[in-house]
């Protein structure tokens, strides 16, 4: 395999989506060939500090904004079944009323 | 989510059923309000962007005949747009980015790389920002995010690779000219 063919493969090998066999062939490749093995590394620490870094996952909606969300949405398709509940709390999700028009 | 399980999902929604409305809706709103806050700057914009796009989303998908292939692509699509409308309405250069508290993220125990990455992701364009962001972050299938951005999945693909060898270039210029980062 050359590097032409390698580096159209490092890509998607970062993000796991090559056989085995096609896996092993660029690790393979890597091994002897220190600008696929420099272009892998890029590919494979980038995608994991995007992941690690980028994603603020303590940033989530608020239960008042999601019951207003429920709401707008309620006003959109009142005649949906069981509209009453806005609850965030899937557990609270008891006895709908049924507003379905006829 | 799985794509079967959301087809069922907005086919109850589209027979009436309240419940599965909900579901998608709990499923999608943190991830949008974390995406589209990144466009807009602030959380009171992103949540009045997500709101518009969550209606508008909802509408779409009661009125189309048959299941749209990803709804989630859609939703995330019509959001884009939405809080590009809005960015533009703000004039709000992406190069400002750093100025927005709602943004900024929580210090990390290594923090200076941490903020590299940060500084160097500000500055780089919007497309290269979303794909990382969509595929790398929040681990979108390339396909999905071509739906959302207009693009081939192919087209998705060398647009991220690219992006990812910019960030690591970005990076090592801010690490170059700001040396107290890192
Ligand atoms: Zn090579």
């Amino acid at each position: 395999m050359d590097c032409m063919m390698v580096k159209q493969l490092i890509g998607p090998m970062s993000d796991a989506q090559l056989t085995q066999e096609l896996d092993d062939a660029v690790t393979l490749h890597c091994l002897t060939c220190p600008q696929c093995s420099q272009e892998l590394h890029t590919q494979k620490t980038m995608r994991t500090l995007v992941h690690n870094h980028l994603v603020d996952q303590s940033l989530v909606v608020t239960d008042t904004y999601r019951s207003r969300c429920m709401r707008r949405l309620n006003d959109r398709f009142p005649h949906f079944h069981g509209t009453a509940s806005v609850s965030a709390n899937q557990t609270q999700y008891q006895l709908p009323i049924q507003l379905e028009e006829s | 989510m799985q794509i079967s399980y959301e087809h069922r999902l907005i086919e109850r929604f589209q027979r009436g059923d309240h419940k599965a409305m909900e579901l998608l809706v709990d499923h999608y709103i943190d991830g949008l309000l974390r995406f589209v806050i990144r466009i807009v700057g602030s959380r009171e914009d992103a949540e009045d962007v997500v709101q518009d796009a969550l209606i508008k989303s909802f509408e779409r998908a009661y009125q189309f005949r048959g299941t749209p292939s990803s709804f989630g692509a859609w939703l995330y699509s019509i959001a884009r747009s939405t809080a590009l409308d809005r960015r533009r309405q703000l004039r709000f250069p992406f190069a400002q980015m750093t100025l927005i508290d709602d943004i900024s993220a929580p210090v990390q125990p290594d923090s200076n790389l941490h903020a590299l990455l940060w500084s160097a992701f500000e500055r780089m364009s919007e497309d290269d920002q979303t794909v990382l962001f969509l595929c790398d972050a929040e681990n979108m299938s390339h396909a999905d995010v071509g739906i959302i951005m207009e693009r081939s999945t192919a087209a998705i693909s060398s647009q991220l690779y690219r992006a990812r060898r910019r960030l690591r270039d970005e990076m090592a210029r801010v690490k170059e000219v700001t040396p107290w980062i890192a």
